[in-house]
């Protein structure tokens, strides 16, 4: 969320030689990664913890006795046990997933059928498709893509669904959603709320017990974690509301020759040999982050993301598509009056050596719905700086008198 | 087996009053045959010969000192052909778990060591707790403990009836442990008269108040003498009988005559607040899986009082042993188990000496413990906190149920927080910060975090305080001929081998 500049904005230069890939030179131009709201860079920690596991202890796990095994299970729980206390949450509410995409599915397969779901229009495809089985409720979108408040509380009293789900912040346009008002308004209508805070989880505190949510998910590549490994968050009490999507080993209690019982959440939703060494590297991150602090890296994205969102308005040939206080911290999009989005990425790679995404970004909805074009979508980490802001800038200044 | 172990208790009653030049020979005495056992242990020959340790030439403490330290992860690893004397009869070996409630085979005794064992165990209930067999005494196992204790997730507890019933039933080749056993439970049930009841279990410190209250139920009726329980249990169920009135609803003082913490310690406010609570003092006691009973309390000092016939005990830090009143690790010699000797060994908790004589009497060695290594805070002029003292400086706040603190860089802190029921929201950040700096003596930045509940880990224990200082409470701690720890906690709680972490 935009909020006023703070007086003091961290230096995390320090951290840039923690990601190894920054050392990487393109065509003898230095690397400016500016899309990590896709998938973020990696640390050498956790490098080093996946890589640990390769080379020191790879085993199964949760099945045999031998020395391996058991480091190899008690990383992997400990992995759970340090993603949970990231989030303020317990062991028994985190299951590990491939990502948000499938924790969404889970989610959806099993309560698509008890009511109504209601979700804004500016949320990903994934928390869009997956719900169309069943009775979903779209909240319109503004011009700018945010949520109508007042339309969104008498829809959802209206409707009132079985579940509201949204994002934290949606990666489409870049627009920081109004979840505490949202999440009232599901409450009032005696609704559950789901969030998906891939977005925002690992650019500032993500608390479940604050957010007040029922369910909420995250993928692990997109906070410096390796890829295929993601986070589905259920809330205490809330044991018996969602069924397993696969089923397999691991997450049966007991078989017998007609029946079988399965284990309780989170272990029912982890069929199969999981992603071991994602859930370590996953702790990694998590571990990683924690030590800088995450309010910290939250002003640090915040300073980066209003300083180029400024200079970018100023540049006559660029819209800006998103500004003021539904701005999301870590990215921004825009584009350019005279050079598609796809062509200014382009240009941006070859030219100039900055890696930026172009297009719907997986929320095209939004996008018709508004008359806005595809965008190029420039987000950043910990890892960026104030000079590759200018760089930004300046080869956008040029990219877009080309046409 | 009886004769032996009631002739063990006598000779450590007498040694309770001896003066300290006789307690120091019998010490040194005993050292020299644990270390001469050694030189038939595989772990200790390889362990010892590159620093050219010649266990021979034990022949004054500064010789012994000089050895290498080992860890429990040295221990684990040597399991179980590397750490047996090769001159012992496997017949005469009972595998020891570490760690107690992990229940993790890690270590042998043999039976003479089991006798002390016995005869420690004697002297405590009796001496420390003043517990004498036929009165009773309540039980509360962690969580992972059941098969261990005998009772299981559903409060279902083992008999003697059962293990006679287990000794009929069992092969020839295993009758001899499943008689034991029998004897064991006899013990239990009719000379300590136990009742185990179950552990508190995942709720944690938000355990319904009707389950408590099935607690509170069986001690007012059964009425034992000592309640023995994890810490934290002791805490939760003293918060609950609080919030009662303040009297605990007229149970206080009706509910055990003593407690005792087990599997951890009681931060002093903690004391404060289950005395209160319970309206009976608490007794501790230490002593871990592998190392038997060590010390109990004293109520004339408060302090420790080391069994030094059958244990040395020092205090480092930094590699030199510390005076009496600093903060040290404590480093542990186990005088009796020549079968499968710990020498020299990290346990993995801090402590301090205390000086001179108890005013009991007692001559011997006295110390008090502080909590885990691991939870050690060390500040950047090299103060050390220990664990109790960073809990306490919250519990003692009133907008602070319960906490559990996480150092996650060497000035910043979490802080989960359980605020009383009255309040919703935990202590302002700014305010923590402020105060908590002031505690520490540098500037830290605190991150208060309302929990629901502090949960317990795999262990069924609870870890109230995580360190990523506590490397530098024990660099150059030198447990090899060269250090060895460095770097981060973890991987010094690896080589360390504390497998209660979560």
């Amino acid at each position: 969320m935009a909020e006023p500049a703070t007086t003091h904005v961290p230096d995390l230069s320090k951290y840039r030689r923690d990601f190894p890939i920054l050392e990487r030179d393109l065509s003898g131009r230095q690397l400016i990664y500016l899309d990590s709201a896709a998938t973020s860079l990696k640390p050498q920690a956790v490098i080093d913890a996946v890589t640990g596991f390769y080379t020191r202890y790879t085993s199964n796990i949760h099945r045999a006795v031998h020395a391996l095994s058991e480091e190899a299970t008690e990383a992997f729980e400990d992995a759970r046990a340090t993603v949970a206390r990231f989030l303020n949450a317990d062991i028994r509410e985190v299951a590990f997933t491939r990502n948000a995409t499938e924790a969404l599915n889970v989610v959806s397969h099993s309560l698509r059928d008890r009511g109504p779901v209601v979700m804004p229009l500016s949320e990903h495809h994934s928390n869009l498709v997956p719900w169309r089985a069943g009775n979903s409720v779209v909240l319109k979108a503004m011009p700018d893509g945010q949520v109508d408040i007042e339309a969104a509380r008498r829809t959802i009293a209206e409707t009132k669904p079985a579940l509201v789900a949204m994002s934290t912040v949606s990666n489409g346009l870049g627009i920081t959603l109004p979840v505490a008002e949202l999440t009232a308004a599901a409450r009032d209508a005696g609704a559950m709320v789901l969030l998906d805070v891939s977005q925002s989880c690992g650019h500032e505190p993500v608390d479940v017990v604050e957010l007040d949510c029922d369910f909420a998910c995250f993928s692990g590549h997109k906070m410096l974690a390796p890829s295929g490994i993601g986070v589905l968050y259920q809330r205490e009490g809330l044991e018996h509301s969602l069924e397993p999507l696969l089923i397999g080993g691991a997450m049966v209690h007991e078989v017998h020759v007609e029946d079988h019982t399965f284990r309780p959440f989170p272990w029912c939703m982890e069929a199969g040999t999981p992603n071991i060494e994602g859930a370590i590297g996953l702790a990694a991150a998590c571990d990683y982050l924690d030590a800088i602090g995450l309010d910290v890296v939250q002003s640090h994205c915040r300073h980066l993301t209003s300083m180029v969102r400024a200079q970018l308005e100023a540049l006559p040939q660029v819209d800006v598509h998103v500004s003021g206080p539904s701005a999301s911290d870590s990215m921004v999009t825009f584009s350019s009056k005279s050079v598609a989005a796809h062509g200014v990425a382009r240009m941006l790679s070859n030219r100039f050596g900055i890696m930026v995404r172009s297009g719907y970004h997986c929320a095209q909805p939004v996008y018709e719905s508004c008359g806005i074009p595809e965008s190029v979508r420039a987000s950043v980490h910990l890892y960026n700086t104030a000079e590759e802001m200018d760089s930004l800038v300046e080869a956008v200044s040029v990219v877009s008198k080309m046409a | 087996m009886a004769l032996k172990t009631f002739s063990s208790l006598a000779h450590l009653r007498r040694a309770q009053r001896w003066h300290r030049a006789r307690i120091e020979r019998s010490q040194l005495a005993l050292l020299r045959a644990t270390v001469s056992a050694a030189g038939h242990i595989p772990l200790y020959r390889d362990l010892y010969a590159p620093c050219d340790a010649d266990v021979k030439s034990i022949d004054d403490l500064t010789s012994f000192h000089r050895l290498p330290m080992v860890t429990k992860g040295d221990i684990k690893a040597s399991f179980p052909d590397r750490i047996v004397a090769d001159t012992t009869d496997p017949r005469d070996l009972y595998q020891v778990a570490t760690s107690g409630t992990t229940d993790r085979v890690m270590l042998f005794h043999d039976e003479r060591k089991r006798d002390w064992d016995r005869a420690a165990d004697f002297l405590l209930s009796m001496q420390g707790d003043r517990h004498y067999p036929g009165r009773r005494q309540a039980i509360i196992p962690p969580d992972a403990c059941y098969e261990r204790c005998g009772v299981d997730e559903h409060g279902r507890v083992d008999t003697v009836t059962r293990k006679l019933a287990d000794l009929v039933r069992a092969p020839r080749g295993q009758r001899k442990n499943a008689a034991r056993a029998v004897l064991s439970q006899f013990m239990r049930d009719y000379v300590w008269r136990c009742k185990f009841l179950k552990a508190v279990g995942v709720d944690g410190t938000a355990t319904a108040a009707e389950e408590l209250d099935t607690y509170i139920g069986v001690l007012r009726d059964w009425r034992p003498n000592t309640l023995s329980a994890l810490p934290m249990y002791l805490y939760v169920l003293a918060k609950h009988l609080m919030s009662k009135g303040p009297d605990g609803g007229l149970l206080r003082g009706h509910l055990a005559n003593r407690l005792r913490p087990s599997g951890g310690k009681l931060t002093d406010e903690m004391i404060r607040v289950v005395e209160s609570a319970f309206g009976a003092p608490v007794r501790e006691n230490f002593g871990t899986a592998e190392l038997g009973t060590m010390a109990f309390d004293c109520p004339d000092s408060r302090t420790q009082h080391l069994l030094g016939e059958l244990f040395y005990v020092e205090f480092l830090r930094g590699g030199r042993h510390v005076a009496p009143g600093v903060l040290g690790e404590m480093v542990v010699t186990d005088l009796r188990n020549h079968a499968a000797p710990l020498i020299r060994y990290r346990v993995g908790d801090v402590g301090m000496l205390a000086d001179g004589a108890c005013a009991c009497g007692f001559e011997g060695t006295r110390f008090s413990v502080d909590g885990r290594l691991s939870e050690i805070i060390v500040t950047p002029a090299g103060d050390a906190f220990a664990g109790p003292q960073i809990v306490d400086f919250f519990l003692s706040r009133p907008d602070v149920d319960f906490v559990k603190v996480i150092q996650k860089a060497p000035d910043r802190f979490l802080a989960e927080i359980v605020p009383p029921s009255d309040r919703t929201s935990p202590p302002p950040a700014d305010e923590l910060s402020e105060s908590f700096s002031r505690f520490l003596g540098f500037a830290v930045r605190v991150q208060p975090r309302r929990v629901r509940r502090l949960a317990p880990e795999r262990s069924g224990k609870y870890s109230l305080v995580e360190s990523s200082s506590c490397a530098a409470f024990h660099d150059a701690v030198s447990p090899r001929c060269a250090p060895e720890t460095t770097g981060r906690c973890g991987e010094f709680l690896k080589s360390v081998g504390d497998d209660e972490r979560s």
